[in-house]
């Protein structure tokens, strides 16, 4: 599977507004991704379409590339390391779920669960799991359609993940 | 038993080409017991959560096929993918922090060291459950056999039944247990054809309260975190590992032992072809 996400669709943190990278509103969300963990026993197994096993050499750096792109929310600015007393939203990201699966004969779903530890430096802290899934029929090749569905899967849970950052900094 | 597609794909890279004239059952050679000095098993479970049975369309093979009603099997598949993945979701959500496949190798270390002669040195699970990853499981053991107990388990589509199905099969690595075998290796070599013993163990069970209303369901299996179905499954892990355990110690000239009859928690009654059935006493 390519390590690189691409978002499926246009997904709302980039129709939010410009959607360029670093182009930010005033007073945007200050984020800080602290870390991305892949927590399955199998790192490298993401399931099958058929006879299409899938794997992947770096899932939790998808899921980091796909945090990474809700930087182009104009109201959320990631950065590297938050300064002391930044009113900064701190991520860690667990990855507890990434498969793709055959259901049907001709039909295929994806399934990627986050659980996100969102923190501040004032001590708050909270959990949220979140599911993102796509399905689809299996038309041509196994192989690219069950990428797609993955990326589906992965921007339906960072659509979540976009609402309720900006939900913790408002 | 329908096998499900995802099933039939695992259960094909145990087969493959070589079942047609293969029993569904055959026991551990005799002579095989006492020159075992280690075993290791190897569970694919290649799914990651539970699923809800899908059945395929089938307008193209009752219209006399032709593209239309291809298409309209498509999507009619297409509709009930959706339908059965949207259902089966707070399912899956209360059954997160459930391992099945750490239960699995518990309850397999467990009832499998009760065959002491299989002095079984490792149990661990393989996600990727293809022709391919199974011989290189097997070309890679330094054990004298290696045991493949391949799992899969599902929600019927009205979700009123659960289902755990174990495909075993023992494979020698040892060249004297090699010599036992019933027939020359054929295929791929974890195929069942070339197997010192192979069966099939399936754990049935009716969902609590179940009826046709699939919504209603598996609201009553996601109720209280899960707890029913949680209950379930440990119940139907138990069950295989301890079938498995005891079908291993059989041969040809037993009967099958008085608690296979008295189980407190069901029934399990060795079918026409050597199979092994677990039907679970309904809850209350």
């Amino acid at each position: 599977m390519a390590p690189q996400f691409t978002p499926s669709g246009t997904p709302s943190w980039t129709a939010s507004g410009k959607g360029r990278t670093g182009d930010h509103a005033t007073g945007a969300c200050v984020v800080e991704l602290a870390g991305v963990r892949d927590m399955r026993a199998d790192p490298e197994s993401m399931g099958a379409v058929g006879s299409q096993v899938f794997q992947a050499a770096d899932a939790a750096g998808w899921v980091r590339s796909g945090f990474q792109s809700l930087g182009r929310d104009p109201r959320i600015k990631f950065v590297d390391k938050a300064a002391p007393g930044d009113p900064a939203l701190l991520l860690n990201v667990e990855l507890l779920k990434a498969y793709v699966t055959t259901v049907t004969s001709e039909t295929h779903a994806a399934t990627v669960v986050l659980r996100v530890h969102y923190s501040r430096q004032d001590g708050t802290r909270t959990d949220q799991v979140y599911r993102g899934t796509d399905n689809g029929v299996t038309w041509l090749s196994a192989g690219s359609e069950g990428q797609s569905s993955f990326n589906a899967a992965l921007t339906e849970a960072l659509e979540a993940i976009d609402r309720d950052i900006l939900a913790r900094c408002g | 038993m329908r096998l499900h597609t995802q099933f039939g794909i695992l259960l094909s890279a145990l087969c493959l080409g070589a079942c047609a004239n293969i029993p569904a059952h055959e026991y551990v050679p005799d002579a095989a017991r006492d020159h075992i000095t280690s075993t290791e098993v190897v569970a694919p479970v290649q799914q990651s959560e539970i699923y809800v049975f899908v059945p395929d369309s089938q307008a193209a093979a009752a219209g006399g096929g032709g593209l239309l009603l291809a298409l309209v099997d498509a999507g009619v598949n297409s509709i009930r993918t959706s339908k059965a993945e949207a259902a089966v979701r707070p399912l899956r959500d209360a059954l997160l922090d459930y391992n099945f496949d750490e239960m699995l190798q518990a309850d397999l270390k467990t009832s499998l060291s009760q065959d002491s002669w299989l002095h079984v040195s490792n149990v661990h699970v393989l996600k990727e459950a293809t022709n391919d990853s199974l011989d290189n499981a097997l070309a890679a053991s330094n054990a004298a056999v290696v045991l493949f107990t391949a799992i899969d388990y599902h929600l019927s589509n009205d979700a009123d039944v659960l289902t755990i199905t174990m495909t075993a099969s023992l494979f020698a690595k040892d060249q004297a247990l090699a010599a036992l075998k019933k027939r020359a290796t054929s295929g791929p070599k974890t195929a069942v054809g070339n197997a010192l013993y192979h069966n099939t163990f399936v754990f049935e069970t009716a969902a609590p309260g179940n009826t046709i209303d699939r919504d209603h369901n598996i609201a009553a299996l996601s109720a209280q975190n899960g707890a029913s179905m949680r209950a379930l499954l440990k119940l139907g892990e138990a069950k295989l590992a301890y079938m498995l355990a005891a079908d291993l110690q059989r041969t040809a000239a037993d009967s099958d032992p008085a608690a296979f009859s008295n189980d407190p928690d069901g029934s399990i009654v060795r079918q026409q072809n050597g199979t092994l059935k677990f039907t679970a006493k309904p809850a209350l």
